[in-house]
């Protein structure tokens, strides 16, 4: 214990003098989260204009259009649908939502009521903001309509107040997602980046045989040096939300201990992988290489910046083959949806077993020089 | 029980057979020296002893420990310093010296070995602050850190200037004092025949010869050189009935007589002067070294 805590002390140590990996574990991230945060934060902290096409115009439709119109988030323009369709193209609404002919007439045949959302996808973050709020905007209507179209199954829940507050919610701002993405490309990289080159420095340079003649195990060895990586990235996810707090107001609604544990699981598995990376390259140069392979496909695959949506279909197929995805999915649905563990269980799953599996191998393939 | 005892001891590295069965053992509280030019296998055969290689084949017994059997137990009686010695970059000498002190379960304290090898003043520098001579001092710090019973130093003074060597070698008779087994390489002969009480000579992964440095002088190169100047010209003929001389040679104006029985010779030198009515002057002896031992052995220069 003694021996752990001198360890864990001296690697904390090293790296607090190490200014420029101070730099990149902690300066780099908030950098760039307060300027993605400043250029694509207030785009879509505005209000959402939607263009309406009532093409069925019946009462159900109407009033659809009005419940709508209540939701401050939602600013309404009426309009021809070609009119309004070279608006969407000049940026002048978000999205167009179109409501077909016979939706009232599907409703009462207790079939859903057929409607268009049209989105401009040149704007990605606006347009994926945009439809995923309309169409749980849309479903808590359609729900609270087959409620009146079907009374024996109406409950006691108040169908415009559960609007409001979904629209309203966090769901809206890019900064709110933002945070969590790179909160989990920080442990993504500090995971990678902090324990590979530093072991496979630490052997060029002949350290790790240094330690290897005195009779201190591996397993503690690693083990000291994966606990002060751990710590580090505690500290890490800290200033990123404080500052996010602080400057942007993000709403974090998860809970906190729930929050750590993915921020835990997150920097584990990363430094396992980082830990996979020493053993299997031989070189600094070829560590470093060998971890940008990774992290930077994985920064702009895995939805980390931008949502998934908006990825060509076969990227996004490459994106869920990445565990980075799951840890900012964790992350994101956890803090900001203040879910519960078991609603990211899968997220959890594949981040865990990437680590466990990394873990495995790289004892497996150690070397000490 | 002798500290180490190596018996047919082999390692290879694919085609190179690094170190080529050999057996020799190292006394308790002796200061043994393993000479050799680079790729002798010096220190492979270190290595293996300190259980950082695997041997091939062969034993080695460390204090009757098998080092394929015990490495942990004899890990917490031996000191290593490496021949390369970096440590890490942002750590102070004490903060080194303290880490690696906690992988033991016995530990000097850090300010204790850092007076015993004289770096007192530099307990907070960094170690990418320090001197070629100071890195190898913390080095050797790290071996004591343990206070171990045996000591194993790889070129501790290679590439250091001769003033710094000298250092080395104070802290290596101070072990000496403090009664450790020391287990030394070293490519500079001087120094093997200054600190070591026996010496191993190796080339091409063998041991050539073991003994004290007098008894291989004496066993390889007995003959000692006596260089001298005469006032007037002596031919060589008169030179050689010297008693004892086994060659003559010009040397420098003066002479040079190769003999077996340096007193001897030492006296006709005066004799033979006084006969010839000349004067002998700056007479000096030089003694052989293992140098000229290994160059015997060897047929080549061990700096080679």
């Amino acid at each position: 214990m003694r021996q752990f805590l001198k360890f864990v002390g001296a690697s904390l140590k090293m790296t607090y003098r190490e200014k420029i990996a101070l730099f990149w574990m902690f300066l780099f991230p908030l950098v760039l989260m307060l300027l993605l945060g400043a250029i694509f934060g207030h785009s879509s902290q505005a209000n959402v204009t939607l263009g309406v096409v009532d093409r069925d115009n019946s009462r159900v439709t109407q009033a659809i259009t009005a419940r709508l119109g209540k939701i401050s988030a939602f600013k309404l323009q009426n309009g021809s649908e070609s009119a309004l369709k070279q608006k969407l193209m000049d940026g002048k609404v978000n999205a167009i939502l179109v409501l077909n002919q016979g939706f009232q007439a599907s409703i009462f045949q207790h079939k859903p009521g057929q409607a268009t959302i049209y989105v401009d996808k040149s704007s990605p973050t606006v347009s994926q903001i945009t439809s995923s709020a309309l169409n749980q905007v849309m479903g808590e209507i359609g729900v609270g309509m087959a409620k009146q179209v079907m009374p024996n199954v109406i409950g006691p829940s108040d169908i415009i107040k559960v609007t409001e507050k979904s629209v309203t919610s966090t769901d809206l701002r890019y900064v709110d997602f933002i945070v969590p993405g790179i909160l989990a490309m920080t442990l993504m990289t500090s995971g990678l980046l902090g324990l590979s080159l530093s072991l496979v420095q630490n052997r060029e340079k002949g350290i790790l045989r240094r330690v290897k003649v005195s009779p201190l195990p591996l397993s503690r060895f690693l083990g000291s040096e994966i606990t002060a990586a751990l710590i580090m990235s505690l500290i890490q996810a800290a200033i990123l939300l404080l500052v996010g707090w602080a400057v942007f107001r993000i709403h974090i609604k998860g809970n906190w201990l729930y929050i750590a544990f993915i921020v835990i699981l997150g920097a584990a598995t990363f430094l396992a992988v980082g830990f996979l990376i020493a053993s299997v390259t031989k070189t600094l140069k070829t560590a470093e290489m060998a971890s940008n392979a990774i992290t930077f496909p994985m920064m702009f695959l895995s939805g980390v910046f931008f949502p998934l949506a908006i990825l060509p279909a076969f990227l996004a197929v490459v994106a869920k083959c990445l565990p980075l995805y799951y840890l900012g999915d964790a992350l994101r649905k956890v803090m900001i949806q203040g879910k519960s563990l078991a609603n990211v269980w899968l997220d959890i799953l594949v981040v865990a077993a990437t680590g466990i599996i990394c873990f495995i191998a790289a004892v497996k393939l150690f070397r000490w020089e | 029980m002798p500290a180490i005892q190596v018996t047919d001891l082999t390692k290879r590295y694919e085609e190179l057979t690094a170190v080529d069965e050999i057996s020799f053992h190292v006394e308790d509280r002796e200061i043994f020296g393993i000479l050799g030019p680079n790729g002798a296998g010096k220190t492979t055969t270190l290595e293996m002893i300190e259980t950082l290689r695997e041997p091939d084949s062969g034993e080695i017994l460390v204090e009757g420990l098998d080092v394929r059997k015990d490495a942990k137990k004899i890990k917490e009686i031996i000191g290593v310093q490496l021949q390369t010695t970096v440590f890490f970059d942002n750590l102070t000498v004490y903060e080194t010296i303290d880490l690696f002190g906690s992988f033991y379960s016995k530990q000097l304290t850090p300010d204790e070995l850092l007076q015993r090898v004289g770096l007192e003043e530099k307990r907070d520098s960094k170690l990418n602050e320090l001197s070629g001579g100071q890195h190898k001092r913390v080095s050797i710090a790290l071996a004591l850190v343990n206070d171990p019973r045996i000591v194993f130093l790889d070129e501790p003074t290679t590439g250091l200037d001769p003033q710094v060597r000298r250092n080395i070698w104070e802290i290596v008779e101070a072990l000496r004092a403090a009664e450790k087994t020391v287990i030394i390489t070293s490519h500079y002969i001087e120094e093997a025949e200054h600190l070591c009480d026996r010496v191993a000579i190796m080339d091409l992964g063998k041991i050539v010869t073991i003994g004290s440095p007098t008894e291989l002088i004496d066993q390889y190169s007995p003959e000692s050189n006596i260089s001298f100047r005469l006032s007037r010209e002596v031919s060589h003929d008169k030179l050689a009935r010297i008693p004892g001389v086994t060659g003559v040679h010009d040397a420098n104006g003066g002479y040079v007589l190769t003999t077996g029985t340096p007193q001897e010779t030492r006296v006709g030198i005066f004799t033979m002067a006084y006969e010839n009515d000349a004067v002998a002057d700056e007479v000096s002896m030089r003694r052989a070294t293992l140098e000229d031992v290994f160059l015997k052995i060897t047929g080549k220069r061990i700096r080679a």
